[in-house]
């Protein structure tokens, strides 16, 4: 009895190890320390069913992450079939289209007439420049 | 590896959020959340301990979801003993007394009361799981256990049925 005072009194201080704890549960299980409630303390029981609801729900996220999976990697593929799909149906830039006289002699006015333009513009009013320094210009149009 | 430990965590979370229903959420989002981490399972050094901690930090995220208002303030005494709990005396229930109690604790007594004489953790398994030294992790044990049982005489409660 004594012992088991001691026990209790080192329960109390935070120093049993968890056998000697195991211990003096047992001993409020058999109903040697009836005023000592507080080795009642025990792991609450699961719920019925809730093992297997786990299982399921990480089953079907395993489920959903391969569906994921595959879906990557057929988007991927769908893609890269796309994609070499069309370098065929199209042409490349190293094949330029064929172009009629008509087309050839349209774009040759088209760049005469640019080229036109940009001599007209550059020819503004003349100027003469008759003083010019850092601060100041002095010019006659 | 980490499904047996459902009962386990169940038991844990049901400690902390009090009600069976939630309790079973949080324990089927902890599982999936374990077996999301399950290529990390090689590094971890106590399993256990590591799943305890998983299992912590979801239920205070879901906990501060549930109190907006959190408070890690103690309630002192027997003062909210009211109808409630001279009804758990009356009925004896031994367990649901001792819960109760637990809960007027402050929340690192109670946690730690919790992860010992519940869950039968060593004091470095706790001290990964809270990441208090055990030192602290003694002085805490000491005093809410001590005050479970002043609680107790204080509500009169001499014998109580086993279960």
């Amino acid at each position: 009895m004594e012992q088991k005072e001691e026990l209790l009194k080192r329960y109390y201080q935070g120093e049993t190890t968890l056998t000697e704890e195991k211990t003096l549960k047992k001993a409020w299980q058999e109903g040697n320390l009836p005023e000592e409630p507080i080795l009642c303390l025990r792991p609450s029981a699961m719920p019925e069913g809730l093992q297997k609801v786990i299982q399921d729900k990480i089953r079907q996220k395993q489920r959903s992450r391969r569906q994921h999976r595959w879906i990557t990697v057929g988007s991927i593929a769908a893609m890269l079939v796309l994609f070499f799909s069309l370098q065929k149906l199209l042409p490349s830039a190293s094949q330029p289209l064929p172009l009629s006289d008509n087309l050839k002699k349209e774009r040759f006015e088209n760049a005469l007439r640019i080229i036109g333009n940009a001599i007209e513009e550059k020819q503004a009013p003349a100027q003469k420049i008759l003083y010019e320094d850092h601060h100041l210009i002095i010019a006659v149009e | 590896m980490i499904l047996p430990m459902a009962k386990n965590i169940y038991s844990y979370v049901l400690h902390i959020v009090s009600n069976s229903s939630d309790a079973a959420d949080l324990t089927q989002d902890i599982m999936v959340k374990l077996w999301d981490t399950r290529s990390d399972w090689q590094k971890i050094q106590n399993p256990k301990a590591w799943v305890f901690k998983v299992a912590r930090n979801l239920c205070f995220d879901w906990l501060k979801k549930q109190k907006p208002t959190y408070c890690d303030s103690p309630i002192n005494g027997s003062e909210g003993y009211t109808q409630d709990l001279q009804q758990e005396i009356e009925n004896r229930d031994t367990v649901a007394l001792i819960q109760k109690i637990l809960h007027t604790l402050p929340d690192p007594q109670r946690e730690v009361i919790i992860l010992r004489d519940v869950e039968e953790l060593e004091f470095d398994e706790i001290e990964q799981i809270t990441g208090l030294t055990p030192n602290y992790i003694r002085v805490l044990l000491s005093r809410g256990r001590s005050k479970v049982k002043e609680m107790v005489e204080k509500l009169g409660v001499r014998e109580v049925k086993q279960r």
